[in-house]
């Protein structure tokens, strides 16, 4: 198993020729909290060529658990989600599948990441062998809304997985912006 | 001339008493193509046609009711065997049991409830093609053909070796990529077509759903503004209601975030949408200004307060697997929220001490 940095890269299928799939595990810990409580959400989106959503269809989050092509879905709890890329399943167009957590927006104190914790992603053959592990550094996340995980990316006819930990302070709406969603 | 009023009456026909089917002789070293238990008109070359009920015109026109024993079904031209009924048949068995033009008529038009007689676990009945009401079959090894039809079986109870659909429940255990677990089609995908959330600007007697998509319906916050009373119910039925003065009673159904469900924030009512599958639905009763929905992308419906006759606006939120559907509907303008509870079926839980 091999730990990360962030801006980091590691070749998934290259080194693995018969790894077909993966499970791309996302997990946090939480500071309790009496009163109301950020509640960080999971969600991968799929992306073309210029790095955006290939539609809105092309993301999966516990309300919209897998896409309409496949390749893509939602399948446990034993981190705070999992997700299972099947890379034969997933489609010619899609050149990179991004892993971001938002906070959700609740107009009741929807919070920041300032009280997330031990935020990590790994990802895991299919023996649930751990392949990788990018821990996010602590840092300061008082202003941090959303962020960015990691990402499965093509390269040439293989994927690979660059650890990220981009933070984005205006949230969702700023994920929504940059990856062209309508949320 | 006097006759004995007992005894059958050969000469005319329809007098005459039916005779149960018999399963047919099969020669020990025949083929085994059908099991014993299965009636000789399961079989398409079954010579005693004549001995078993056969639908007629007339009974299948009448479209009724019937509460008969029925022989099984017969045996299609599907090479895929099902597995058996044992227990109550609510099959509509007018329905085609086959695409096939060989297959044979079902046995009547109307609605069935006989007790089928149970098959031999071997023998290939139908595919189930009406509704269902049956238990499913006792473990057996072979595989069973795909229902087309509402099948209410009792679930559970088939062997592991049985494929199951999609809808065999949900799995909430799971770690390795190896065992993805089937996944329970969402009911929302059958819906029929309704609005969406954008495409009216106000919903009324005349245009009264919209129905958000699975994002609207679950990202951030749903925020009605102009409610003058609020009433939820949860999906293990809690249900609570409460007013903008802060009056409330019933239970509170509380979430992780350590937010309630269904609230007043500021004086508007509020969704927790971040746990839209604990909601099974929730009304919105209008006050004296117009409904306004809003939900985090920023699209927004409004609600005409009163109708034509003068009465208010609830709004109808209900739960649709992964989407929520919006429904206006109008009461009595003077009824108390009592009264409007009663209409929508809401029975206030009661909380504990």
């Amino acid at each position: 198993m091999a730990s990360m940095v962030p801006g980091s890269n590691a070749a998934l299928t290259a080194e693995n020729p018969h790894l077909t799939r993966v499970l791309v595990g996302l997990g946090w810990g939480m500071t309790p909290s009496r009163g109301p409580q950020a509640e960080p959400v999971p969600l991968a989106i799929m992306c073309g060529k210029d790095g955006r959503a290939l539609s809105d269809e092309h993301l999966v989050f516990f309300n919209q658990i897998s896409t309409s092509a496949g390749g893509l879905e939602f399948v446990g709890t034993e981190d705070q989600e999992q997700i299972d890329v099947v890379f034969s399943l997933i489609p010619e167009a899609v050149s990179k599948i991004a892993f971001l957590v938002y906070v959700d927006p609740e107009v009741r104190g929807p919070g920041t990441f300032a009280a997330v914790k031990d935020s990590y992603i790994r990802v895991a053959n299919e023996q649930d062998a751990e392949l990788l592990r990018f821990t996010i550094p602590p840092q300061d996340q008082s202003r941090i809304k959303a962020m960015m995980f990691g990402e499965l990316y093509r390269h040439g006819a293989n994927w690979k997985f660059r650890a990220l930990g981009q933070g984005y302070q205006d949230g969702l709406a700023g994920v929504a912006r940059d990856f062209g969603l309508v949320l | 001339m006097v006759r004995d009023r007992f005894s059958p009456r050969p000469d005319i026909a329809y007098l005459s008493r039916r005779r149960k089917p018999q399963p047919a002789a099969v020669p020990s070293d025949g083929p085994a193509a059908v099991a014993p238990g299965i009636p000789a008109a399961a079989r398409s070359d079954a010579p005693a046609a004549a001995d078993v009920p056969r639908p007629t015109a007339a009974s299948g026109a009448s479209g009724g009711l019937t509460l008969s024993r029925t022989p099984p079904r017969p045996a299609t031209s599907s090479s895929a065997p099902a597995a058996p009924s044992v227990g109550l048949n609510l099959s509509r068995p007018g329905t085609p049991a086959s695409s096939s033009p060989s297959a044979p008529s079902a046995p009547s038009a109307g609605l069935n409830l006989g007790r089928t007689p149970a098959p031999s676990p071997s023998a290939p009945p139908p595919p189930s093609v009406g509704l269902d009401l049956s238990r499913p079959p006792a473990p057996s090894a072979s595989s069973s053909a795909p229902s087309v039809g509402l099948n209410l079986a009792r679930p559970g109870t088939s062997t592991p070796s049985t494929p199951v659909g999609p809808a065999a429940g949900l799995a909430l255990h799971r770690t390795s990529p190896v065992e993805t677990p089937a996944r329970p089609t969402d009911i929302s995908s059958a819906l029929f077509a309704a609005p969406s959330l954008g495409d009216l600007r106000e919903l009324s007697e005349e245009q009264p759903v919209i129905r958000l998509d699975p994002r609207q319906s679950a990202i951030g916050t749903l925020a009605v503004t102009g409610v003058e009373a609020i009433a939820w119910e949860d999906v293990e039925r809690v249900t609570g209601a409460a007013n903008r003065h802060g009056a409330h009673i019933g239970v509170p159904v509380m979430t992780s975030g350590n937010r309630p469900l269904v609230g007043f924030h500021e004086q508007n009512a509020v969704v927790a949408l971040r746990h839209l599958r604990k909601l099974r639905r929730a009304i919105f009763i209008a006050g004296q200004v117009p409904l306004t929905v809003r939900v985090f992308d920023g699209k927004t419906v409004a609600v005409v307060p009163a109708n034509r006759r003068g009465d208010k606006a609830v709004l109808y939120l209900s739960r649709i697997g992964a989407v929520l559907e919006l429904r206006v509907e109008y009461v009595a303008a003077q009824a108390p929220d009592e009264a409007i509870w009663a209409e929508f079926g809401f029975t206030m839980s009661i909380p504990h001490s």
